[in-house]
């Protein structure tokens, strides 16, 4: 039989690859909420409706893979933007606060789910992309789609690395995100930067679903979770840097899998929510506390 | 008619539900997105208590505010610290919490099978109710404080209903009005010939006759409150919190005691449902269920008596309208959030305090 040390390893592994791939969510998440300010609970369902583009365009009308990511891509990017031009900027517009925007949210994630349930229905689905290997290192099991996903994520992660620490546009990002009136008095259109800032973390939100997607399928309710534990990730992490989410989404997998190897995998959220609240009771900036906006 | 009186047993219930979220939210502006956790804890409380002791009604009420208020009480004074998107996240959290902790309890809360065959009928008869007239007295001095209510409806002046100016928005306001007065004071006088002329071992009218009388009397402790020096402190503290701790307020008994007393209120909707329905399970109290009440409440209007009251009549007589339409089933659920949702986004553009509110979400 195997020994404990070898099962502990075993439900490490997979929830640090499962962690990698929530960090995106993290990060994206982190993104929007710290140059925004908004609350923005629709994400859960940006994260909830991407992979049903990918079932849409590759199951369904049976287009090849890599075009079927592509356009279901630029459908998410479509959706996230116009919810933004319909909903978050004119309440902005307004100056409505920010517990209005969250209300909206809800609004929006509210119809946004009962649109997919109502088009493809209740069940979970699964995508059928024929990677079903799995590899053998040293006692432990990982299957190639785990793989993917661990090499993908850390690919986006470098990508996100390099746009947001070296390309114009992250520099403008960063300046928002570090000091908001100081970047409006020196002529930033904050309004322009929302916009790529929404792309950007949308389009974290869409690679991070599909992740998921190809590994255990999708549902309806899948968002809500998925998004929990990102914003969890995020507290934990601290508004330091852009990185701090994926610190936190680290602490909380090690966690999580102490949590399954004691008890069961039914507990995770119980454990989840009370690191939370011991976090914003004792700590609420994190881990890597800096002082910026919205806090 | 039975059919009538679930409906008006569940109006009953939102009632409870949106007025104890409306003292927390628009009364003194925390805003709380783990209404069900308390809501839950109430039922599954009244739920294991019932089916493991033996207890009657007048021993399971006091037991459940304690216990739900005591709980509350411990939770409020952790994160009340907090304040906006943080205090929101914590409740959140507190609600999850809960949640997973129903559905994995299994030795106590069965987990996902729900806690059935709840029965408040033997409660009931556990008290020395059975005799019919006290049950014919109660119901006497129900309808009455019912004929009042229904005075006061009738006395309502129409000219503080928004859009009075136009005439036929103004004619068919008074026409339903009017209507509704008829209705209810039918149903009150049905409901006097049916107790002296029935026996009354019948479910619906013993949880008809308990969920009304809670329900009134939550609406009457919280119109108190609101109207109290009490009250008034909790709306500065809404409007400005440094201000109001400026002129010596203590911010965190406030907030802390709105935060108890609305838990509290939460566990007695918890207490006739799970009476009502004897069964439930862990989804009924989901966070599904948090945004929903909250939403009944946003769209009815928060920081007044009567808007949580119109919200939950309006929200729990709306999908029976659909269902009136004739729209199949498997549709007809998706479609009635949808509405919601679009509903929630309206309010929020348009007129942020709701249908008869008089709190907007601003600041």
């Amino acid at each position: 039989m195997l020994d404990k040390k070898m099962v502990f390893l075993q439900i490490l592994i997979n929830n640090l690859i499962l962690c990698s791939v929530y960090s995106l969510m993290s990060l994206g998440f982190s993104l929007y909420y710290y140059t925004t300010g908004v609350f923005n609970l629709a994400y859960a369902t940006i994260f909830m409706i991407s992979p049903y583009f990918l079932l849409l365009f590759f199951s369904i009308f049976s287009i090849p893979l890599y075009i079927s990511i592509i356009l279901s891509l630029i459908l998410t990017i479509l959706i996230a933007l116009s919810i933004e031009y319909l909903i978050y900027l004119p309440l902005m517009r307004k100056k409505a606060s920010l517990n209005i925007s969250m209300i909206s949210s809800i609004g929006v994630m509210i119809i946004l789910v009962n649109l997919v349930i109502l088009i493809f229905g209740n069940e979970s689905k699964i995508i059928d992309t024929r990677i079903s290997e799995s590899n053998e290192l040293g006692g432990l099991i990982f299957s190639d789609r785990q793989l993917i996903q661990l090499i993908t994520s850390i690919l986006i992660i470098i990508i996100y690395h390099i746009i947001i620490k070296y390309t114009q546009i992250g520099l403008r990002i960063r300046a928002i995100n570090f000091d908001y009136y100081l970047s409006q008095i020196f002529g930033l259109n904050s309004f322009k930067y929302q916009i790529y800032v929404v792309i950007i973390s949308s389009v974290l939100a869409f690679s991070a679903s599909i992740l998921i997607a190809i590994d255990v399928g999708m549902d309806p309710y899948v968002g809500m979770p998925v998004f929990l534990f990102a914003v969890v990730a995020m507290i934990i992490g601290g508004n330091g840097n852009f990185y701090s989410p994926i610190i936190g989404s680290l602490i909380l997998s090690l966690l999580q899998s102490l949590v399954t190897w004691k008890f069961s995998s039914n507990w995770q959220d119980a454990v989840t929510f009370p690191v939370l609240l011991l976090f914003l009771v004792l700590r609420p900036n994190g881990i890597f506390y800096s002082k910026l906006r919205g806090v | 008619m039975s059919y009538l009186i679930h409906i008006i047993i569940m109006i009953n219930i939102y009632t409870i539900l949106c007025s104890a979220t409306n003292l927390l939210v628009g009364i003194a502006g925390m805003f709380s997105l783990g209404q069900a956790a308390f809501y839950g804890m109430g039922a599954y409380f009244v739920a294991v208590v019932l089916v493991k002791f033996n207890l009657n009604l007048f021993q399971i009420i006091p037991l459940v505010i304690l216990f739900v208020g005591l709980i509350g009480f411990i939770i409020g004074s952790i994160i009340i610290r907090l304040e906006g998107d943080f205090f929101v996240l914590s409740t959140l959290g507190f609600q999850l919490i809960v949640y997973t902790i129903l559905y994995n309890w299994y030795p106590v809360t069965n987990g996902s099978y729900g806690i059935s065959s709840i029965n408040l009928r033997e409660v009931i008869s556990n008290i020395k109710l059975q005799d019919i007239i006290g049950i014919r007295i109660i119901g006497c001095i129900f309808s009455f404080n019912l004929f009042v209510l229904i005075y006061k409806t009738y006395k309502i002046k129409i000219e503080n209903i928004p859009f009075y100016n136009n005439s036929k928005i103004k004619y068919f306001i008074i026409f339903v009005k009017n209507l509704l007065v008829l209705l209810m004071s039918i149903m009150v006088i049905w409901y006097l010939v049916y107790i002296f002329t029935n026996d009354l071992f019948n479910n619906l009218f013993i949880y008809f006759t308990l969920s009304s009388i809670l329900s009134l009397s939550t609406i009457m402790i919280i119109s108190k409150l609101i109207h109290s020096p009490y009250g008034r402190v909790l709306k500065a503290m809404r409007d400005d919190p440094i201000s109001c701790t400026s002129l010596g307020k203590n911010i965190t008994f406030l907030k802390i005691s709105v935060f108890t007393i609305s838990a509290s209120m939460m566990s007695i909707a918890g207490l006739i449902l799970a009476s009502y329905i004897s069964y439930i399970d862990p989804t009924i109290f989901n966070l599904d269920e948090s945004i929903y009440i909250l939403s009944v409440l946003i769209i009815g209007g928060s920081g007044n008596i009567k808007g949580p009251i119109v919200g939950a009549i309006f929200m729990v007589l709306f999908p029976e309208l659909l269902r009136l339409i004739g729209l199949p089933d498997s549709i007809a659920a998706n479609l009635r959030m949808i509405s919601y949702g679009v509903l929630l986004i309206l309010t929020m553009n348009y007129f942020p305090q709701g249908i008869a509110g008089e709190f907007k979400f601003r600041g």
